[in-house]
């Protein structure tokens, strides 16, 4: 269990490396689109930035939705079946396209700028679906003795 | 070398920032005006609009116009508007007379109109009979969007009776403010029966829409023309960064390519504070106020403010009095801070008064006058 958590925690932190790290791409691509010359110095500068500043709100938002979502696909795997990495994947793809879509109901707009085009939510939730991935395979327990051969959590 | 222009960059921004932001604060313990209310029970009051009898029409953003007249609110509500999307920050914003209306009885509306997924800024023109709006015609209509945020709004009259508008960016199209294709994010300039003056700075240019007067702004929340025929414009920055500018026909204002703020959610929106070809701000608020109304103050009853802008200010729960030399901030006074009310709008009267909405679903009219 308390292996589980902390690669969560570890997985979480991934997702929200690369998606605000990718978020500063997407928002610097639209500077640039201005007629601005974003050099390298800025463009490192402004990633760092976004890491102190959106980090956090990110992982919030990342981490409520994986929590959700990783629930969700270890009970679905368990009660319906099927290939388990695939259920968390699947939750990589769909959570933060919900959390994004439950601000937008309920506020009435996109708080992260950079998703707010459908390019910048694929590629945000690629980031999801990649760090999904690596909770899947950190969490696999791998069966050598396992007549059934069927995976099991740690 | 390079680094040393960095390091020299870093230290003029700031210089540029100690200076514009440095300005005397007055202590508002010392003022020599009284605050009383004219009028309460008004619901998200927006805009003030003086009658030539003195009567006053104000706006609800809930969607009624009002009238206040010798000092009362009268419950009976002017009839004629159109339909108008009520939503958040969306609803019946502005009202201006038009400058002959003591013949023509006629005045302009602006508000957000459509749904929640087609929504807009739209203006109509209409003759004030009694309290009825007659002959309503739709003289302008925004890009649409999606939120109902950032409509922006608010209008002046130009010496030449031309009409300006100004459109917020909707929020989550930022990027628009940019695009001289879109409506979004822009000050716009039209005679008052709709068409579009043959002088504006776009006019025949490809991509272009000819409404544009300026681009690259945010939610500018007021506009007008001062005694010097000058255009004075604030609107909201993001987190930090609202900004009073000074307008000129064709200049770009730079939202979101530069800003003084940040995204609420932390997020950079530009690593540029300042680009060429992108005006800079007259002055900026860092944290934000939330600039609403504003005025410049031409009256006798307060002779030591000849010239002074006044600014609401929502976030900022107070009146930002600006003393101007060369058209830069040299002095800024808070006022009604005390109150812990956002101020709406703030307007100078006929009787040299100054007026000021509060918003709340209990707004009220507050009249400011001297102590003695």
């Amino acid at each position: 269990m308390l292996k589980t958590i902390v690669v969560f925690i570890f997985t979480t932190l991934i997702a929200t490396l690369l998606v605000c790290i990718v978020s500063t791409q997407i928002v610097l691509a639209d500077v640039q689109s201005f007629g601005l010359n974003v050099t390298n110095d800025v463009r490192l500068n402004a990633t760092l930035d976004d890491l102190i500043g959106l980090g956090p709100v990110l992982y919030i938002l990342i981490s409520v939705g994986f929590l959700i979502g990783f629930i969700v696909a270890k009970y679905a795997h368990k009660y319906i079946g099927g290939n388990r990495t695939l259920w968390y994947v699947a939750s990589g793809c769909t959570t933060f396209p919900i959390t994004t879509y439950i601000i937008q109901y309920s506020m009435g707009l996109t708080i992260i700028a950079s998703v707010r085009t459908p390019i910048g939510l694929l590629l945000a939730t690629l980031c999801c679906i990649f760090s999904a991935w690596l909770f899947t395979l950190l969490t696999t327990k791998t069966l050598t003795n396992n007549k059934s051969g069927i995976q099991h959590e740690k | 070398m390079k680094s040393s222009y960095q390091f020299f960059r870093k230290v003029r921004s700031s210089l540029f920032l100690i200076m514009t932001n440095s300005l005397i604060l007055i202590n508002a313990n010392a003022q020599d005006y009284k605050v009383s209310t004219v009028v309460k029970n008004l619901n998200f009051p927006w805009s003030i609009a003086f009658l030539p009898n003195n009567d006053m029409l104000i706006t609800e953003r809930s969607g009624n116009l009002r009238l206040v007249s010798d000092g009362k609110l009268l419950e009976e509500k002017v009839t004629g508007l159109p339909n108008i999307y009520v939503s958040g920050p969306a609803g019946l914003f502005d009202v201006v007379l038009d400058p002959n209306f003591v013949k023509n009885k006629k005045l302009y509306i602006s508000y957000s109109a459509g749904t929640p997924s087609n929504n807009y800024v739209e203006v109509i023109s209409a003759t004030l009979q009694g309290m009825s709006l007659q002959q309503t015609q739709v003289i302008f209509q925004g890009s649409s969007r999606n939120t109902p945020h950032h409509h922006g709004a608010r209008m002046t009259f130009l010496p030449d009776n031309t009409l300006l508008i100004t459109a917020g960016d909707g929020f989550n199209f930022r990027d628009q403010a940019q695009s001289l294709e879109s409506l979004l994010g822009k000050v716009l300039r039209i005679n008052t029966d709709g068409s579009i003056p043959k002088d504006n700075p776009f006019i025949g240019q490809a991509n272009a829409r000819a409404e544009i007067y300026t681009y690259g702004h945010r939610n500018p929340q007021a506009i007008l023309v001062s005694k010097a025929k000058q255009v004075w414009l604030h609107e909201h920055g993001p987190k930090g960064g609202d900004e009073l500018n000074l307008i000129k026909p064709g200049l770009n204002y730079g939202w979101p390519a530069i800003t003084y703020g940040e995204d609420y959610s932390g997020a950079i929106i530009s690593p540029f504070k300042e680009a060429q070809g992108m005006e800079q701000p007259v002055t900026y608020w860092v944290p934000s106020i939330a600039p609403a109304g504003m005025t410049e103050y031409q009256g006798t009853i307060f002779p030591q403010w000849q010239g002074n802008l006044f600014v609401a200010a929502l976030a900022g729960k107070s009146v930002r009095r600006l003393s101007l030399e060369n058209n830069n901030v040299v002095e800024q006074e808070t006022m009604l801070g005390d109150r812990n009310q956002r101020i709406r709008d703030i307007r100078t009267g006929p009787d040299g008064f100054i007026y000021v909405l509060t918003d709340s679903i209990e707004g009220e009219l507050l009249k400011i006058s001297p102590m003695q």
